[in-house]
């Protein structure tokens, strides 16, 4: 299938850094990224690893500090804020918080409607009707339109809030960690919703999660992040089968197991806490935490490394 | 299909619902009908007024309230009733124009500071303190005397002294607002930074302005007041709700109506301005609709 390979969105060298008083945070340093056109793709990692920032900067909420970033071919980076308006209805967010993501005084139809008033497209008739289709899609009943958001649950206004990243059409859509403030029982329908959209509109997911039940669930392929960096990207099946980098074999690892019976005594657990972005370890950034580091991990950044579906940056591979 | 149909013909508007629920809160009916009435008075003061405001009549100086001078008189002879009346035109309109300055100024300053932050942050916020930082009638009464005295510049001076207290209400909840999600999903729908802030910002930012300025009204009415007596707001004979009250202060003791009268103006537009603010603060905020 070559038409799943064609590259949608791709960032390479992307940095962003914040400052904080004196200091500098290096909430992204140096990452490449692809996101094929159809696919699930997921960004994983621990909370604070800059799989969020990653998502800004490529939605263009934050510009980065240095890195471009193409899509479609185009380079969204050298645009002017016109060009760049147009092409921006193509990429859309889902956001997390389902409470904060639609403004408490705006009805949900007018909140919906806000991307096509934002862009002039159609009337006002033909808005409401769009409005009213999309409820449809996400499963809202239309004689809500007119209610505002304080009077649906958590799991109804993440619909609304899909339906209003779905209301001018986009090609990608990135969903950052669209679920996570959800009841599980919620967490599976809106799922479900997002997979049958995918399916009927074509649309490409930009998956941000750290629950990585679900990502295993969904994915194509996932890139694996730490501390501002990627450390593993490729396949999902063959990363979830044989993670290669320690990092990601941790990951994985702490992931619970439902059965009791299956439990693992002394399983690997990674030992300590995320160092601080502020102050980044040299070389391979998880060496602090690693028990396989060696002396070159200290010093030498790792470089990409392929094999069998996957791409890892370390020295001492699993 | 039918269904549909009714759906769409019980739709309304944004501003049609707040009316609505604005509507059903008595209280704030009540002071927006006080309201009307204090206005419909002061428009009517030719008609209504039995005396002319400005007319001295020494034999009947510092009368107690009677049916012949239903407020009594004032040290001159004048009916305070009168001049409670014709009073009204000039206090309301020195009360809320005073204040729409300082509310329009003090939005567009804080809001954009908020918003867009860094140096013009600092810029703006480093002004309002030097504005706060002087006693707010000296700054009155610099003001005014670098203008030239008279009811317009009058106005002007009491909304700049007053610009700081809404430009940082404002600016604390732009801060607080523009990180919600809800202002991001604007953006990445392509919303340009003033759509973003007159139409999220500005809108969730507005119950604790509004409940600012109806409590405003009535200090810059007193503000006004002080203004007058010092000689540089309005002059003398003028009728006006403040400067009655500082007149009267001289006679507080043996003749407290002279005071009682404006003062009790006073409050009720006040009482009314409030009632009416916090109508609008709830009608404007669909999660304290029943």
């Amino acid at each position: 299938m070559a038409k799943e390979q064609e590259i949608l969105l791709k960032g390479q060298g992307l940095v962003k850094e914040f400052k904080s008083g004196k200091q500098v945070v290096h909430a992204v340093s140096d990452v490449d990224i692809e996101i094929r056109r159809g696919e699930t793709l997921s960004l994983v990692g621990e909370s604070g690893c800059g799989k969020s920032t990653l998502g800004r900067l490529l939605l263009g909420l934050l510009p980065p500090t240095a890195g471009k970033i193409w899509f479609e071919g185009q380079e969204l980076t050298a645009m002017d804020r016109k060009e760049f308006q147009k092409i921006r209805r193509d990429i859309q967010c889902i956001f997390q918080d389902p409470y904060s993501s639609l403004d408490p005084r705006l009805s949900v139809a007018s909140s919906i409607a806000e991307p096509l008033v934002i862009n002039k497209i159609g009337t006002k008739e033909s808005r409401q009707k769009r409005v009213e289709e999309l409820l449809k899609i996400v499963g809202i009943p239309v004689e809500y339109k007119n209610r505002f958001p304080h009077q649906f649950s958590g799991g109804q206004r993440q619909r609304i809030g899909i339906a209003r990243a779905l209301a001018l059409n986009p090609k990608l859509i990135v969903c950052d960690e669209p679920i996570s403030a959800l009841d599980v029982s919620i967490q599976a329908q809106v799922l479900n919703l997002l997979m049958d959209l995918q399916q009927e509109m074509g649309l490409t997911y930009l998956f941000i999660s750290h629950d990585l039940n679900v990502v295993r669930c969904i994915s194509d392929r996932i890139y694996i992040m730490y501390l501002g960096s990627v450390c593993e990207y490729g396949e999902a099946e063959a990363i979830f089968e044989h993670p290669r980098h320690p990092y990601t074999h941790f990951l994985l690892s702490a992931v619970p197991v439902v059965d009791p019976d299956d439990r693992i005594e002394n399983k690997d657990i990674i030992a300590g806490e995320i160092p601080s972005p502020m102050n980044p370890p040299s070389g391979c950034k998880f060496h602090t935490r690693c028990p396989y580091a060696t002396d070159i991990c200290k010093t030498e950044i790792p470089a990409f490394q392929t094999e069998e579906g996957r791409c890892f940056a370390c020295h001492h591979p699993l | 299909m039918e269904q549909e149909n009714k759906i769409t013909i019980k739709e309304e508007s944004y501003m049609a619902s707040v009316w609505k629920e604005f509507s059903k809160n008595r209280s704030a009916v009540a002071g927006c009908v006080i309201l009307i009435l204090i206005i419909l008075l002061a428009v009517g003061a030719d008609v209504i007024a039995p005396y002319d405001p400005y007319e001295q009549n020494y034999a009947d100086a510092l009368q107690w309230p009677s049916m012949k001078h239903l407020f009594g008189t004032d040290e001159f002879g004048r009916d305070i009733f009168s001049r409670v009346l014709y009073g009204a035109r000039i206090s309301l309109m020195v009360g809320v124009i005073s204040v729409a300055i300082s509310c329009v100024c003090g939005c567009i300053l804080g809001a954009s500071a908020g918003y867009f932050g860094n140096f013009y942050d600092a810029c703006v916020m480093r002004c309002m303190d030097v504005l706060l930082a002087i006693p707010s009638l000296l700054l009155n009464i610099s003001i005014v005397s670098a203008l030239g005295s008279g009811v317009f510049n009058m106005m002007l001076a009491v909304g700049i002294s007053n610009i700081p207290r809404y430009c940082r209400i404002m600016r604390a909840s732009v801060l607080q607002i523009k990180s919600i999600e809800y202002v991001d999903a604007s953006r990445t729908a392509g919303g340009s930074s003033r759509w973003i802030i007159t139409r999220h910002i500005i809108p969730n930012c507005l119950a604790p302005i509004i409940v600012q300025a109806t409590l405003s009204v009535g200090s810059a009415i007193i503000a006004c007041a002080g203004l007058s007596f010092i000689g540089v707001g309005i002059s003398a004979p003028t009728p006006e709700w403040g400067a009655m009250l500082s007149n009267g202060r001289d006679f507080l003791r043996g003749y407290s109506y002279i005071t009682l009268f404006p003062g009790l103006a006073i409050m009720i537009t006040v009482l009314a301005l409030n009632l009416m603010g916090d109508g609008l603060r709830d009608a404007f905020d669909p999660k304290l609709r029943r």
